[in-house]
């Protein structure tokens, strides 16, 4: 008998067991972005533990865009879709 | 040089205006987010819907709203989106994205909706997991006017008149999604369900039966034989997929094979709708079943980092021309196509609207939608054209024309990447004496971005030479044109 696979829903991908296989294609994508569009280290960290506190995170996508929070937190130019915002612009 | 013959006193009739129809679905941010956003949102909204989302969607006048599905439809149970917010069943959206959905946007919210945008309201009802008496119900509550404890019901969550829905669906996609069913036994199933989807109130229900996917022949004949009799419309669901179901390609990374087998695909709807017509005549000689393509447009990858169940893709140039390509079919077709249905209106395939938060683009499908409005409830004319062809086969320039209100519209479209096309507009029938026209044109992978909204738009014209053969156009490649013309 397998034990069952535990699924965390308010978790960010890469602290999901069960998400490894889609953290692995989102950190994939992330690394194929140009260095000119990604945000920076720090701005990152802040913008996932904003996302790690919001009740709109499910199994690492944010309801309100519908992006993985990983992908989305990577971009320069990319904003937190709430209102009001919850990541620093 | 290529020739648009026009003769305006050949025409297969009326272009419905449905044709201009819209879908949405409880799929990834369609209805919540992109339409809706509840009474309590930042977002400023009207009675919960999205006021710059139903502006724009005015603006283009869309005629009829299909909902709640699309594979919704077969596990929605209408009882959940009623009366208090706070008592509304949850579920979980199994088809897309395995999301709790918490039904605040329900039956009296899309009449809302559809009262705001100002069009028809088209509801498909559940066969693939619902019964025979929640169909019957859901009919009676939207439609009648009588004393029931289901009206009454209705008149305790707030409505006390009818709504008087026309457009019904029984059933979506049962061949698929739907209840896997074959098409022997949903001919049956339609048969018992319609029957007691009542014409309430004197409200003449138009009943829609659930059609065929793409090429599959077997089910429009099996259903047209079996239940032909009992329906007003039967549905026709074609996507233009440039690849396989696994590898789609995104939506604005095509190469130029990609975008050769985007138009070669799209412009399959032309056989289909013939072919599908065909059968449909053979059991049905006088008729008086219409086709309604209530699922069409562009589906690629999801946009990258996002969740592959809300299917949310970009929308470019490509796309447009998949839309101006594929309404002209549906203008020559005015005869039988009673109603089609862009899939879907905000958020989800080819759509003509994304949101971000509270931000809103126009993408380059809406703005063909803008381009093909004069279309609307005009008398189709005759369109012939001689040109050259893509290299897929299909020929370079695309169009339809109608007449309304004294004034001719053209739509062309060029739908090569690389060649403009000289066109001499040979219009019979019509005396011209001023033109004016609009363009959307641009690389195939160009669209809006919520950084760039407007780098996709459509503008003036002036790509008009008058001269005494008639007018010559010069469309450049990647290009749709509506053209105005009056007396």
């Amino acid at each position: 008998m397998t034990a069952p696979e535990r699924v965390c829903r308010r978790c960010l991908l890469r602290d999901d067991p069960s998400q490894q296989d889609m953290y692995r294609t989102v950190s994939e994508y992330v690394a194929s972005m140009p260095s000119n569009q990604r945000a920076d280290a720090c701005a990152v960290k802040a913008r996932l533990e904003a996302c790690a506190k919001c009740e709109r995170l499910q199994s690492g996508i944010c309801r309100l865009c519908g992006c993985y929070v990983e992908a989305r937190a990577a971009k320069r130019r990319a904003g937190c879709p709430d209102l009001p915002a919850r990541w620093a612009e | 040089m290529s020739t648009i013959r026009i003769n305006t006193a050949s025409s297969r009739g009326a272009i419905s205006r449905n044709i201009y129809g819209h879908f949405s679905e409880h799929l990834g941010r369609c209805i919540y987010n992109g339409m809706f956003v509840g009474n309590d949102s930042p977002i400023p909204n009207v009675n919960g819907m999205r006021t710059d989302v139903v502006e724009a969607l005015r603006k283009i006048r869309v005629p009829v709203l299909r909902w709640p599905g699309g594979c919704f439809a077969d596990e929605y149970h209408w009882r959940d989106g009623v009366g208090p917010q706070e008592s509304r069943g949850r579920m979980v959206n199994t088809h897309w994205g395995g999301v709790v959905e918490d039904n605040s946007f329900g039956t009296h919210e899309f009449m809302e909706l559809c009262r705001q945008i100002g069009c028809e309201p088209y509801v498909n009802g559940n066969v693939g997991s619902g019964t025979v008496r929640e169909m019957a119900d859901w009919v009676e509550y939207l439609n009648s006017d009588g004393d029931s404890s289901v009206v009454r019901e209705r008149r305790a969550n707030g409505r006390q008149q009818p709504y008087g829905v026309k457009y019904w669906g029984v059933g979506n996609e049962n061949w698929g999604c739907g209840g896997n069913m074959r098409p022997k036994y949903y001919a049956d199933l339609y048969r018992q369900y319609q029957t007691y989807c009542r014409d309430w109130s004197g409200n003449k229900l138009y009943r829609i039966a659930c059609g065929p996917s793409s090429g599959d022949y077997d089910w429009t004949d099996s259903l047209m034989k079996r239940a032909g009799r009992y329906m007003d419309a039967l549905t026709l669901h074609h996507y233009t997929v440039a690849g396989t179901w696994q590898e789609k390609g995104f939506a604005t990374e095509a190469d130029d094979d990609r975008y050769y087998l985007t138009i070669e695909k799209a412009n399959q709807m032309e056989d289909l709708i013939s072919n599908h017509l065909a059968i449909m005549d053979k059991h049905d000689p006088d008729q008086k079943v219409a086709l309604i393509v209530d699922e069409w447009g562009c589906w690629h990858n999801v946009e990258h980092g996002t969740i592959p169940g809300f299917l949310y893709q970009q929308n470019t140039i490509r796309d447009a021309l998949v839309a101006a390509l594929t309404l002209n079919i549906f203008n020559h077709h005015c005869d039988r196509v009673a109603m089609a249905n862009i899939a879907q209106t905000v958020n989800v395939l080819q759509s003509v609207i994304l949101t971000d938060g509270d931000d809103m683009l126009l993408t380059p499908t809406y703005h063909v939608f803008d381009l093909y409005q004069a279309h609307m409830d005009a008398q189709e004319a005759s369109c012939k054209v001689d040109c050259p062809k893509l290299p897929n086969g299909v020929a370079q320039i695309s169009a339809s024309a109608s007449v309304k209100d004294g004034a001719l519209t053209v739509t062309a479209a060029n739908l090569s990447p690389i060649d403009t096309a000289h066109s001499l507009l040979d219009i019979k029938g019509y005396a011209a004496a001023n033109v004016s026209g609009r363009i959307i044109s641009g690389a195939y992978n160009d669209h809006n971005t919520f950084d760039s909204k407007d780098a996709v738009t459509h503008k003036a014209f002036d790509g008009m030479n008058v001269t005494g053969d008639g007018i010559i156009l010069t469309l450049p490649p990647c290009s749709v044109v509506a053209l105005t013309l009056t007396k």
